[in-house]
């Protein structure tokens, strides 16, 4: 219809308001006919093209928005859009849109948000948009597809602390982890698309609340815990009883080993005793001792027990003294005897020789001076035995002196035929006669004095006397000592042995004289 | 290397907030003051022949032209989006400058020598168009060559 242009205002504020790709043209009505009947009439340009096009829904409506969709669904076109009001038969001028790029304009819904807790985590599902639909049985297209690189914004509230923080995220799924327990937490979410910035949309909040602590698996934990606590706990005081155990009862179990334990029936203590042999032995016979004696008698065993340990010292002093006696004995025997081998396995057909030796040992001292002779009888007998035979005798001196003169007045018969035999020996000097030749001698064993045939001659000179001292004493001594061999306690046998060696040895005949 | 290779871009370019909104403004601004919507630069006429591989080639030559023919006679006007856009498009122009095809590029040619055509025959108002198209130029470019 058409209608004359008078002065009639134009719609004001018009534009295009666009939800994923839904573009619907709103205006307001001219200022000075609210509350007037008034019409509109819409039309629509596609950039680059010839003509303005009207819009098939949208002419003569009462309306003030008109739903473009349809028209203008090609989003990488640019269109404009133009509205003219329309009274009774007057119209105005038209109001234009400015470009509008759906693809740069067209603002993107938020996901679809689906919230499930666990006890200290929240996972967040999105889903992504649908594009705007001409039909419900239309194919649905996923904003995703328009625009690739679609990203979320998540921005979470925890109500108890009261802070947000917010996630960038390109994924369909997030979880929050590590979040508090018991506790409210509110989501909600953004689209990002990229190009020039839009009017923000975001998502309505959805609270969720963390669950609680589950009591069951706390106190699990605290019994697991409790349990092996006390486990080790018992275990280590056993280990140590143990080992005081052990180092209490095993210490004090051990027993020297030179020590045996041995039981009496009768006192019923304990005695250690050293564990010698024949100390056992001597127990083991009294015990059996003790089986055989009555009970009267063991009184009597104890003591006799007793003795034999007193007189253990005693008895084995007696029995060194026997000993030193019998070595004694016999060393002095042995000395002779050895004595008598040497001489006679080294002058075995010179035994004359050494009788001659010894007589004219004897009889030149009247001939020659006194020092050899001294010195020919220390040889003999040895200088220890002289010291040992001059100092006893130093008392019987005076009767030595005087002895000599009563011998020589009181001679017998025999000594007078022997001191001839010698004088006759000091005559001649063959061999055979020497072999033949006997001197013979008088000795006291109780005096020790020895009397010798040729000593009367030097009696009157005072170095004589000296000599003739000297003499006896040597001779005393060895004669004393045979003679104390022959003592009455012991046998004839022995007695008879080395008197019989001497004898034989030195060509003796001795006659006893009581 | 195919030397198609050469014609990329990376997507980073595109994802810069404060420089992708003062493009889009500046265009806003300028399509505003474009009264020939009849004509369209960048648009299905321009890619018709060429073939998908081929198109960011065909982006670096309009890109090249824009900088050259179009924004630099017009750099005094439209501040301060003008001063920012441009060292923008030119870093781009520059990241293009070892693009090249190895096949046949007469229908490249022929469409840009039309847009330049158009652009020339309507004289300062097809400047305008151009810079008001600038948009378009932008997401083109993010299409064809990342």
């Amino acid at each position: 219809v058409p209608c004359v242009f008078c002065g009639l205002p134009k719609p004001t504020n018009i534009t295009f308001l666009s939800i994923n790709m839904k573009n619907v043209l709103h205006w307001n009505p001219p200022e000075s006919l609210h509350g007037v009947e008034v019409t509109y009439t819409v039309q629509y340009f596609i950039y680059g093209q010839k003509k303005w096009l009207n819009a098939s829904k949208c002419g003569s409506i009462n309306r003030t928005y008109c739903d473009l969709s349809v028209e203008t669904s090609d989003y990488e076109h640019q269109f404009y859009a133009k509205v003219k009001a329309i009274w009774e038969a007057r119209c105005s001028e038209w109001a234009e849109t400015e470009r509008f790029y759906p693809f740069l304009e067209t603002q993107v819904s938020p996901p679809e948000v689906a919230l499930t807790t666990g006890e200290k985590s929240i996972s967040i599902a999105l889903t992504a948009p649908e594009k705007w639909k001409r039909n419900p049985q239309d194919h649905t297209v996923s904003m995703q597809q328009i625009y690739p690189n679609l990203k979320y914004n998540v921005s979470v509230y925890n109500t108890k602390s009261r802070r947000t923080w917010s996630q960038c995220v390109t994924n369909s799924t997030l979880v929050l982890s590590w979040l508090e327990p018991n506790t409210l937490y509110c989501v909600h979410v953004e689209s990002l698309v990229p190009g020039p910035p839009r009017l923000p949309m975001p998502s309505q909040k959805q609270c969720i609340s963390t669950l609680e602590v589950q009591t069951s698996a706390w106190k699990a934990k605290v019994i697991f815990w409790y349990v092996f606590l006390t486990s080790v706990i018992v275990f280590l005081f056993s280990a140590i009883g143990y080992l005081v155990y052990r180092y209490i009862h095993v210490g004090k179990e051990k027993h020297p080993a030179n020590l045996v334990l041995i039981y009496r029936n009768e006192i019923g203590t304990r005695v250690f005793e050293p564990t010698e042999t024949i100390t056992l032995n001597f127990i083991t016979f009294s015990m059996l001792d003790d089986t055989k004696i009555s009970p009267k008698d063991m009184n009597l065993l104890d003591k006799s027990s007793d003795d034999i340990s007193v007189n253990d010292p005693e008895h084995n002093e007696a029995w060194e003294p026997h000993w030193e006696e019998v070595e004694g004995q016999h060393l002095g025997c042995s000395s002779h005897l050895m004595d008598a081998v040497c001489g006679a396995e080294q002058r075995d057909g010179d035994t004359s020789l050494t009788q001659h030796g010894w007589l004219n040992s004897t009889i030149p001292t009247g001939e020659t001076d006194t020092e050899p002779q001294y010195k020919v009888l220390s040889d003999f007998y040895g200088e220890g035995e002289i010291q040992l035979s001059c100092e006893p005798e130093e008392a019987a001196r005076t009767e030595k002196i005087s002895e000599p003169l009563v011998t020589s007045a009181n001679l017998d018969p025999q000594l007078e035929d022997l001191h001839h035999l010698g004088q006759e020996h000091t005559v001649s000097e063959d061999g055979p006669e020497e072999e033949t030749s006997i001197t013979v001698v008088d000795w006291d064993p109780q005096t020790g004095r020895l009397c010798i045939p040729s000593l009367p001659i030097f009696g009157r000179d005072p170095e004589n006397y000296g000599h003739y001292e000297r003499d006896q004493l040597l001779e005393g001594g060895l004669l004393s000592r045979l003679y104390e061999n022959q003592a009455p306690d012991k046998p004839e046998k022995e007695n008879e042995n080395c008197l019989t060696r001497f004898m034989e040895e030195w060509g003796l005949h001795v006659q006893m004289e009581s | 290397l195919p030397i198609n290779t050469r014609c990329k871009l990376e997507v980073s370019n595109f994802q810069q907030p404060y420089i992708v909104n003062r493009t889009f403004m500046l265009a806003k601004e300028v399509s505003l003051a474009d009264n020939n919507t009849d004509v369209w630069l960048i648009g299905e006429k321009l890619f018709r022949g060429v073939s998908a591989k081929d198109q960011c080639y065909l982006m670096k030559q309009v890109l090249n032209f824009t900088l050259e023919d179009v924004l630099l006679p017009q750099s005094d006007r439209f501040q301060p989006y003008m001063q920012e856009v441009v060292p923008f498009l030119t870093k781009l122009s520059n990241q293009l400058s070892s693009c090249h095809i190895s096949g046949d590029d007469q229908n490249i040619q022929k469409n840009v020598r039309r847009l330049k055509e158009t652009v020339k025959k309507l004289g300062e108002s097809g400047e305008i168009k151009a810079i008001g198209e600038l948009d378009l130029l932008f997401m083109s470019l993010r299409n064809a060559c990342v």
